[in-house]
């Protein structure tokens, strides 16, 4: 082995690829060809010489150079010199394993070479992407992520500035609906009334016509404000950073309009006071869906006078704002004066020539007293009867059947009669009649009414 | 196994896993570029649309300037801010004294505030009135209440609750009626 150390060796430039196969010029003493069939030079110096100290019996009984070549001869004639002094120490030319160690090596590193520039390209990447879509990393300025989480910033600013402006039209026509509102019903009640003048309905009728393209107009806008969406119409393939769903943006633009309140909360100037009126109207709005729903489902072309007034109730009963509460405190109003003429009304029924001041000549029905309860929905009257005849209590019963039987009125009591005899003759009786307002049918309306009650 | 092949290998799988990293954040990129692009196009049409908008409410604004406002006044008219029932006892006197004539009478010769409450969306001041008038005053009072909340006539909303009439007898001197009206007069509730 410590031969082979010392052995020159033969081997490629080491830019070359390793040689894949070893040429041996001779077998060294204990290192046998790798060439089974061996070199041109061992069949010409001999396989077997290895040691490089052949005898010359052995010279003589394999032959040499020529012999090999040309055959023995029949008969030796010379015999040749073979001596390490012809051909010198055999030089081995052999790449083995240390050259293979040099090629592995040289093979690792070329690797190593290739993983780090891998690994540098990896790093290379995640520090560009990091870099790039990272919102939160601003060191050298806007990234493609900054500049994409500015763009919906910006989006969604327009989209409230938007809201903002859609909803104050619709609060400047919802103003407007019911301003109109007011005065149609007025003229709408008196175009229904039957006792009311031909001129009065006529002049009625034609301010209805009026008031009925412009409701239906400001009811359009309104449609229109409630049919826009609250939210950007974004393309929801790219819904990985833009889930701003709508209700987020009508959050975003509740918080607009209250901060406007708190801003003109505890100023007494009307002009601000009209402003806050006007923002808490659209707040109400915002918080309301079904309202604004109904708007946008609203047929606006379509609307007839009942329509119109439909939606004024729709307003009055769904919105929460001054004018809905107003709306419904006057639908929840009695009108007392409407049931003192019911009152009159049936008492003439029973005594024609009530309330004609005939009472002291001729006698009949007085009332005396009345006493209405919107709590409780009952009336009491007080009164006095007179009759000629000793019938006074049938004219009381006439009166509380008439009473039992309109419409208007239900669950009458008086049970108890009394009369006495006039000084100026005839009969004499106090009533205490109570009754309650009648909001839906009842079945003793269709009471039948003894023929002898007539008056 | 032989060092380079080592090597090799963890290159490889360096390769898939930073390929794989790259592809996914190339997608993302090319995903916010694209959205950036389609950002800008819809922040072009969405300011066009919010110009037009607000051109559109300034139209309104000016067009309904006059009527709403005066539907604003009217409307803290019919439902005042807070209770101000000073501003009712006046509306009152002025109610009583434009109507009182020599040949037909109409005195309050009570007035009295209850403490206000809250109610749902308003507030309620009730009110308690002893009257002396003709009968024709005494229905002109029930209207007036009874149509009060008019946003054209300027009245506060009232709602008569129970009421005692007295009438006069056709023997009595004076033929007027006698009253006792309780009513409610509403106002805005303020929230907190």
């Amino acid at each position: 082995m410590e031969e082979q150390k010392q052995k020159p060796e033969i081997h490629n430039n080491a830019n070359q690829a390793p040689p894949t196969e070893v040429f041996t010029l001779g077998s060294g003493a204990g290192a046998p060809s790798k060439n089974p069939q061996g070199s041109v030079l061992e069949k010409l110096i001999g396989s077997n010489q290895a040691a490089g100290v052949a005898s010359s019996q052995d010279a003589a009984k394999n032959g040499n150079v020529f012999t090999r070549l040309f055959g023995k001869p029949k008969t030796p004639s010379v015999t040749a010199p073979v001596k390490q002094s012809v051909l010198g120490p055999r030089p081995m030319l052999s790449v083995t394993s240390t050259f293979s160690r040099e090629v592995d090596k040289r093979k690792s590193q070329k690797a190593a070479r290739v993983l780090m520039i891998v690994v540098l390209l990896v790093f290379l990447s995640a520090g560009y992407f990091t870099l790039m879509l990272n919102p939160t990393f601003t060191l050298f300025g806007k990234n493609v992520s900054t500049t994409f989480v500015e763009g919906v910033q910006e989006l969604k600013k327009v989209q409230i500035n938007f809201n903002e402006s859609n909803l104050r039209i619709a609060q400047l026509h919802l103003d407007r609906i019911i301003q109109l509102g007011d005065s149609f019903r007025h003229h709408y009640a008196i175009s229904q009334t039957g006792d009311r003048s031909a001129q009065n309905k006529a002049a009625s009728e034609a301010e209805l016509v009026r008031l009925r393209s412009e409701i239906k107009a400001s009811a359009g806008a309104v449609k229109d404000a409630f049919s826009k969406s609250f939210a950007m119409s974004i393309d929801q393939s790219l819904g990985f950073t833009l889930a701003v769903s709508e209700s987020d943006f009508i959050t975003a633009t509740q918080e607009v309009f209250q901060k406007q309140k708190n801003d003109l909360s505890n100023v007494n100037d009307p002009a601000v006071i009209l402003e806050s009126r006007r923002v808490e109207s659209i707040l109400r709005i915002l918080s309301d869906e079904s309202f604004r729903q109904y708007f946008a489902n609203l047929s606006v072309d379509d609307m007839k006078d009942a329509d119109v007034i439909a939606t004024l109730d729709s307003i009055e009963e769904k919105g929460a704002d001054d004018l809905s509460v107003i709306g419904r405190l006057k639908k929840n109003r009695i009108r007392w004066t409407q049931v003192i003429a019911d009152i009159e009304h049936i008492t003439r029924q029973v005594d024609t020539l009530f309330g004609q001041g005939l009472y002291d000549e001729i006698g009949g029905i007085e009332y005396t007293g009345y006493d209405f309860d919107k709590d409780s929905g009952r009336v009491s009257i007080t009164g006095v009867t007179k009759t000629e005849d000793s019938r006074t209590f049938s004219l009381i019963a006439n009166l509380i059947d008439r009473f039992e039987k309109s419409p208007q009125f239900k669950d009458v009591d008086m049970r108890s009669f009394s009369k006495s005899e006039s000084e100026n003759g005839g009969f004499a009786s106090s009533i205490r009649l109570s009754f309650s307002l009648q909001t839906e049918t009842d079945q003793r309306d269709d009471l039948l009414i003894n023929p002898t009650a007539q008056p | 196994m032989k060092k380079h092949y080592l090597y090799y290998l963890l290159t490889l799988l360096v390769v898939v896993a930073g390929g794989t990293f790259t592809y996914f954040k190339v997608q993302h990129y090319m995903a916010l570029q694209g959205a950036i692009a389609q950002n800008q196009t819809l922040l072009q049409k969405l300011n066009g649309e919010s110009a037009g908008i607000e051109k559109n409410l300034t139209e309104i604004t000016e067009k309904f300037k006059t009527e709403e406002e005066r539907f604003h006044r009217q409307l803290l008219a019919v439902l005042p801010e807070g209770e101000q029932y000073t501003q009712l006892a006046r509306d009152l006197d002025i109610f009583f004294e434009e109507n009182f004539t020599e040949a037909s009478t109409f005195v309050a010769s009570s007035l009295r505030f209850g403490q206000g409450t809250q109610s749902g969306d308003y507030a309620i001041l009730p009110v308690s009135l002893t009257i002396e008038s003709s009968e024709k005053n005494f229905f002109k009072f029930m209207e007036f209440v009874e149509n009060s909340g008019a946003l054209a006539e300027n009245t506060r909303i009232m709602d008569i609750q129970s009421v005692r009439i007295a009438l006069p007898g056709e023997e009595a001197s004076t033929g007027n009626y006698n009253y006792t009206v309780n009513l409610n007069a509403y106002s805005r509730h303020v929230t907190e």
